[in-house]
């Protein structure tokens, strides 16, 4: 039997206490109760299938419609997420094996069945975690640094070097007497003789 | 006994305070005796040191649950490998492995350099003591090893509970027991470079004297610093279970930051060596490196930053960012007021060219330590400034550091090939029409096979650019060898080796990289599973098909194992069996629970099984994970292993290449005297 959800498993009784209190509903269980009705008669088995029918197509015109969760949906808020147990390295939500990530996506699919978007998903973790919640810092004010200074730190030192190799390149005109690698002075074929002897010698 | 090991200390930290003074006098009047008693203090310290290791060693082997940390970090029950490890599991005792390895390196390193005395060699032996009289104060005031239960906690003088707590059970593996050693020699190593360069600046000797002392004491914790994380790193994926090898942890980032400053630093210590450049910039990236050793031992220790792998919250985390400062001050002090000595010879003709490879190495390695440690900051800083903490996760890093990782593999095939002074176009014709047709081939490959990831599609092209310059390499000087020489290919391949270790030393290194870059690519292509399986249910993952063939339970002195078994098979037959497992130590009061991951480990990808537990129902919750390419991790830090050990293995023709070069014999006694 597999379960393809990560947040549909039952809860093993043997796990730490944080994963025990993980509210997970087994797929198992579920099929066991659908068995258990056969054990009706059949006449009366129909007649209540077509019951629960006609009330859930009345209830339907009352409610909004509650459409099943997919994985791939609490994914896609779980990925933006940070796991903060304490134990794991601030890894994605969704990629977390911890107890602790498990119940968060099982909030995220439980707020989802209520009706609520991603983004009052998102805004609730963020109500009761703070900024931390997200797994990357917030691309916005002050946190926006955080992306942006690494590349902007390799452009700076990019033009220092570029900036240094045109003092040395300067210096080496100006004030060196011998003859400039790649003038005129020595033939292609002699270069190229000389390029792969030093190639050869130098490490 | 325990006294005995304080007193030890407490000498040991009289002898280096001695040697810090006597090397100082030594080095301002040139005086050989004091040199001479000086060094002879290190090796007293040396020996004190490890003396008092050694009580400590048999204080935990003979089960001593009157000392504090011995009752704190060990248990009788606990295997005799496992009660040695110990001393190093909690932090009284990694600051008593740390002062072993910072004495054993500045022993070897006074003993060795002995020849070439002289004021710098004098200084550094100064500087090395100094920073063993800090670790030694920690220990003594802080973090003292030998104290007695007594000491601490108000319970009559020799009291000894029946058993100890026990060592920490993830940390009872042999990949941990290797792994603190392994790392605290590459942190502290680099403290013999940067002595030695201190050395320089302060005695103004700063030629390239110092590097060529300094070269093998560099490479060796360089490598020791990569090794020891590769070994973290295969830990963290069979003891942790978390799927993977490399999480961007605090304390991770904070190994691989000196780790990088030093790669810049062996690659740009070659222009200087050859060119004369660049001589306040190896200064200030040697400073650095050691600089970052400490930073990274301060968010260690400090909890300044959150980490899985942080030692328990001690107060000795100020006292270490105090020294980081007093480091940066103290070298910035003598690299400013000496800035005029180290006048560089600019020989540049063109950015396409050996120089300007070094010099885009240099600045993407910078760049990459940058990354990682505003990365691993920014949490503090946002902190600071906006009041509000936040996250910095994995993604942060993968999506800065993937571009940059990218350049430098690329550069690793480019820079070599690349001529001094100037490549000419036909030079770049000849040396990269090849590899850009094989690098171009496999990444239309991987797209014709259904890559999508941009990203690895990229990695792979560049990986196999890089190997077929590496190969061309090898080729070429043994074919050149060969016609000259009338040797046999393979004759020739390897005198070719031999005779050039550090170039083609550096070649096989390079290899290593390569192929643990093609292992950390296949992390795009990584599958995860959760299954909850009964007893002949199966399940498939990427090909394989599992079946559950129930579980056995074993209780042992330590901990009870529930084992179970799995078959795996690929097409209807039966590839093997894998035993995941769960640990729980049933006589820690915290009944702590360990998973044993089960790993079916190939060249293509890496089957990794996690018993998660079990139901009331019977059915038993595993985690699977198809790794691709996991493997070629540890066989790239196999061949880089192979290729340091060619590039440091002593070379006689070297010697005789250098007298010839100073033209006179290396520096005597008498010399100095």
């Amino acid at each position: 039997m597999i379960i393809g959800s990560r947040h549909t498993r039952p809860v093993p009784n043997n796990l730490p206490t944080g994963r025990r209190n993980e509210r997970l509903t087994s797929i198992k269980s579920i099929s066991k109760r659908v068995d258990g009705a056969r054990g009706i008669p059949g006449f009366l088995y129909r007649r209540t299938v077509e019951a629960v029918a006609i009330l859930c197509g009345i209830l339907s015109l009352a409610v909004p419609l509650r459409a099943e969760v997919s994985e791939e949906k609490v994914m896609d808020v779980a990925v933006e997420l940070a796991c903060l147990c304490g134990d794991c390295p601030n890894r994605p939500l969704d990629e977390c094996r911890c107890g602790h990530a498990g119940t968060q996506r099982n909030r995220i699919a439980e707020e989802f069945e209520k009706g609520k978007t991603k983004d009052q998903i998102i805004a609730g973790f963020v109500a009761d975690f703070g900024q931390r919640i997200f797994v990357t810092p917030p691309k916005e004010g002050f946190n926006l640094m955080a992306w942006f200074m690494p590349f902007f730190g390799i452009f700076v030192g990019g033009y220092a070097v570029r900036s240094i190799m045109k003092g040395w390149s300067r210096a080496h005109t100006y004030g060196s007497t011998r003859t400039p690698a790649g003038s005129a002075v020595v033939s292609e074929t002699d270069r190229a003789k000389l390029e792969k002897a030093l190639g050869e010698q130098d490490t | 006994m325990p006294d005995l090991g304080i007193y030890l200390l407490y000498l040991a930290l009289f002898a280096s305070i001695y040697a810090v003074i006597s090397g100082v006098v030594a080095a301002k009047t040139r005086r050989l005796d004091l040199t001479i008693s000086s060094e002879r203090a290190v090796t007293a310290q040396f020996t004190l040191i490890a003396l008092a290791f050694l009580i400590l060693e048999y204080l935990f082997l003979t089960d001593r649950f009157d000392v504090f940390f011995v009752a704190k970090s060990s248990s009788r029950d606990l295997p005799t490998p496992y009660k040695i490890t110990a001393l190093w599991s909690a932090m009284e005792g990694s600051l008593l492995l740390w002062s072993l390895v910072l004495a054993s390196f500045t022993f070897a390193a006074v003993h060795i350099v002995k020849r070439r005395r002289g004021p710098g060699a004098a200084y550094a032996t100064a500087i090395m003591a100094a920073n063993q009289v800090f670790f030694l104060g920690i220990i003594l005031l802080y973090e003292n090893p030998f104290l007695l239960i007594s000491d601490i906690e108000n319970v009559p003088i020799g009291f000894a509970p029946a058993d100890g707590q026990g060592m920490n059970p993830l940390l009872v593996h042999p990949a941990m027991a290797i792994h603190p050693p392994i790392l605290y020699s590459g942190y502290v190593g680099f403290v013999v470079p940067f002595a030695f360069a201190m050395g320089a600046l302060i005695s103004r000797n700063l030629d390239e004297e110092w590097i060529r002392t300094t070269r093998r004491w560099t490479l060796i914790p360089w490598f020791l610093l990569g090794v020891g994380q590769l070994l973290g790193g295969k830990w963290a994926y069979v003891v942790l279970g978390w799927g993977g090898y490399w999480g961007w942890d605090p304390v991770e980032n904070a190994a691989l930051l000196p780790f990088l400053t030093a790669t810049a630093f062996i690659h740009s210590v070659m222009i200087q060596e050859k060119k004369g450049m660049l001589k306040v910039w190896n200064i200030v990236l040697i400073l650095t490196t050691y600089t970052l050793c400490i930073f990274g031992t301060f968010i260690t220790r400090s909890g300044v930053v959150s980490s899985v792998h942080t030692f328990a919250q001690s107060p000795v985390g100020p006292r270490f960012l105090g020294f980081v400062i007093a480091i940066l001050a103290f070298s910035s002090f003598f690299l400013v007021r000496r800035l005029n000595l180290l006048k560089s010879e600019a020989h540049y003709d063109s950015p396409v060219s050996r120089e300007g490879g070094f010099l885009l190495n240099n600045l993407l390695f910078l760049g990459a330590t940058f990354a990682v440690l505003w990365g691993t900051m920014f949490p503090v800083l946002s902190e600071a400034v906006t009041g509000s903490k936040i996250t910095v996760g994995p993604p942060f890093f993968n999506t800065v550091m993937i571009p940059i990782g990218l350049a430098l593999m690329l550069l690793t095939g480019v820079g070599p090939l690349l001529a001094w002074r100037k490549t000419s176009p036909a030079g770049l014709k000849r040396h990269f029409t090849w590899p850009s047709i094989v690098a171009l081939v496999t990444a239309t490959t991987c797209v014709a096979f259904g890559i999508r990831d941009v990203y690895a599609t990229i990695s792979f092209g560049i990986c196999a650019f890089v190997i077929v310059t590496i190969f061309s390499e090898f080729h070429r000087g043994a074919i050149a060898r060969g016609s000259s020489s009338n040797e046999s290919y393979l004759r020739a391949l390897w005198t070719l080796c031999g005779r050039n270790k550090r170039r083609y030393g550096g070649y096989i290194a390079h290899f290593g990289f390569v192929l643990i870059f093609i292992g950390f690519t296949g992390n795009a292509f990584n599958e995860m599973r959760e299954v909850s399986l009964k007893k002949g249910d199966s399940f498939e993952i990427s090909g394989y098909r599992i079946d559950y063939e129930g579980y056995d339970f074993h209780r042992g002195p330590m901990r009870e194992i529930i084992q179970t078994q799995l078959g795996v098979y690929v097409g209807g037959s039966r590839l093997g069996t894998l035993f995941p497992e769960q640990h729980i130590y049933y006589k820690r009061p915290d009944q702590q629970r360990t998973t044993e991951v089960a790993v079916r480990s190939g060249l293509r990808e890496d089957l990794y099984v996690l018993y998660e537990g079990q139901s009331q129902d019977g059915s038993a919750f595993f985690t699977v994970y198809v790794n691709p390419l996991v493997m070629w991790v540890w066989i790239g830090a196999w061949v880089l292993t192979a290729g340091m050990v060619v590039v440091i293995w002593p070379d006689k023709r070297e010697k005789i290449r250098r007298r010839r070069l100073t033209g006179a014999p290396p520096q005597t006694q008498e010399a100095v005297a």
